[in-house]
């Protein structure tokens, strides 16, 4: 065996599923060893989720590789390859480094919720405009469609709307979008460091981060049963 | 025609009845004609501060029931020129009182002075609305912890609520060293949250508890530390510029800076 050989495998949520990027120059068994030491400790909370393979540049698995990992991921992990023939056959390389953001927040598994392919609400006609800021013990609820607040959400506040809600300000209360059950709902915010996320009937407690990084604006919703919060670039 | 200010907070205990009793001297050291009213009825202390208990023979809730005019009911600060004090009663509670009746003494008291300070209890029930019932700007007080904040962003809601849209914050209690060491909110974090213009930044000072304990403010013995701070807030009120000073550890102070200070619309720079 090659001491210099070298096996990098991550493993990262996005919109459309998760994706395994593995960057190596080391044998198809170390890969595969280095596949089940990261997937390993995941239990179940990942059943059905799609994992797409990305390789590095330097690094060329062949077709019968990636398929080979593919149905390892799906037998032992239950990890649903993506669904396109074409994209198991022809592996996409990472040649940039994506902007988009992994999963953050607690993946809620509810049984059986359907997984909508249409990110956002239906209800897109109405909207209810909060134009100042919600502060501790304000509570703004609106089932016909979605908010808008022109402000913060601040800690011990709560916005509720049947489709999806956005935030020109910080989001630090409780947001919950899909209120009655619409889980294609969206939370957007400028800031987003909620006590509590709930879109649809998935409640979520994002994970505790440093403070001050610099606010971006991000998108919340549901894919594949867990919320997952990415960069924000349009509807 | 003065103006009324109610000084609250939604938490107890973080220091409104000192802030009152500090800033409202000051006010008066400065020529202002200046009456503080305690609206903490049922548990009156802001005499006790300004160490007037022994002259209070009326309260607020006599000149209500019609025992005392307005007048008379109001205790001279012999300390200093043109300080009074209106008492709360301590046998009533604050179900006692409607905000109309507190809406008309504090109106009635604005027409003679240039400031009417309002110490409000703690709470966001009757007592908090008493006390803002006549008042169009507030002063929060909070202390840099997490459920200070909370509560004084609650307050800060209700007094919008009210229609009071002019609301400075004071943060009280600032204790350089445990910044320093990460285990206080800054300014800046609490600012954060409540997004208001800051008025003052009060450190902690040892020195509170002394002049309490006296019923001297400590306004009248000292210039620096807290004492300094509420000399600086209460030419704030006055609308002078005065930078608000970053408290460090080893004592000496910076101004804050300028992203900070720019809440207040060109005010400090
Ligand atoms: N800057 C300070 N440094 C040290 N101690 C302080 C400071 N400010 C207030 N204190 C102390 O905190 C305590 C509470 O102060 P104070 O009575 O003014 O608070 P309050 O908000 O009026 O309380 P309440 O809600 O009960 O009316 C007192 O013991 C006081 O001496
Ligand atoms: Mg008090």
């Amino acid at each position: 065996m090659n001491n210099e050989s070298y096996v990098s495998v991550e493993l990262k949520g996005y919109l459309d599923g998760l994706r395994l990027i593995i960057d190596s120059d080391a044998s198809i068994a170390e890969i595969e060893s280095a596949i089940k030491q990261r997937l390993a400790n995941l239990g179940d909370s990942l059943t059905g989720t799609t994992v797409r393979i990305e390789q590095q540049q330097n690094r060329s698995l062949s077709p019968e590789d990636v398929n080979y990992f593919y149905s390892l991921m799906q037998q032992e992990y239950g990890l649903a390859p993506p669904d396109s023939d074409e994209e198991v056959a022809s592996t996409p390389r990472l040649t940039s480094p994506s902007n988009e953001q992994p999963i953050r927040g607690i993946p809620a598994n509810p049984p059986n919720a359907p997984i909508y392919q249409e990110p956002f609400s239906e209800e897109k006609e109405k909207a209810e405009f909060i134009r100042h800021t919600l502060r501790s013990g304000q509570v703004e609820r609106f089932l016909e469609g979605n908010i808008i607040v022109i402000g913060d959400v601040n800690p011990g506040a709560e916005v509720t709307a049947s489709g999806d809600i956005i935030i020109l300000g910080n989001l630090r209360g409780i947001a919950h979008a899909g209120a009655l059950g619409n889980i294609a709902a969206a939370v957007v915010a400028m800031n987003m460091e909620p006590t509590q996320l709930r879109i649809g009937n998935i409640i979520t407690r994002p994970p505790s981060r440093k403070r001050r990084r610099k606010p971006m604006m991000e998108v919340a919703r549901i894919k594949q049963g867990n919320v997952i919060v990415e960069d924000f670039e349009g509807f | 025609m003065g103006r009324v200010i109610v000084i609250t907070s939604g938490k107890g205990g973080v220091g409104k009845s000192t802030c009152v009793a500090n800033i409202g001297t000051a006010l008066a050291l400065s020529n202002k004609k200046v009456t503080v009213v305690d609206a903490d009825i049922g548990l009156r202390n802001l005499d006790v501060i300004m160490g007037l208990e022994s002259r209070v023979v009326y309260t607020s809730m006599d000149v209500i029931d019609g025992s005392s005019t307005l007048e008379r009911a109001l205790v001279k600060d012999r300390r200093v020129e043109n300080l009074k004090l209106l008492a709360a009663s301590q046998r009533n509670n604050k179900n006692d009182v409607e905000p109309e009746q507190m809406r008309d003494m504090c109106l009635k008291l604005k027409e003679e002075n240039d400031y009417v300070l309002v110490d409000s209890p703690a709470g966001i029930e009757q007592g908090f609305r008493n006390a803002a019932s006549a008042a169009e700007e507030a002063l929060v007080v909070t202390t840099p912890e997490v459920s200070a904040v909370r509560d004084a962003d609650r307050i800060i809601g209700l007094l919008q609520s009210e229609e009071i849209h002019k609301i400075d914050l004071i943060i009280n209690r600032i204790n350089p060293k445990l910044v320093a060491k990460g285990d206080m909110l800054d300014s800046e974090d609490v600012l954060d949250i409540l997004s208001i213009d800051l008025i003052g930044v009060v450190p902690e000072d040892p020195n509170i508890v002394g002049s309490t304990n006296r019923g001297q403010p400590l306004i009248f013995d000292s210039k620096t530390g807290a004492a300094g701070a509420y000399w600086r807030i209460s030419e704030r009120i006055e609308g002078k510029e005065v930078p608000i000073p970053e408290f460090k550890v080893d004592g000496a102070f910076t101004r804050f800076w300028g992203k900070l200070i720019g809440r207040r619309d060109g005010e400090i720079n």
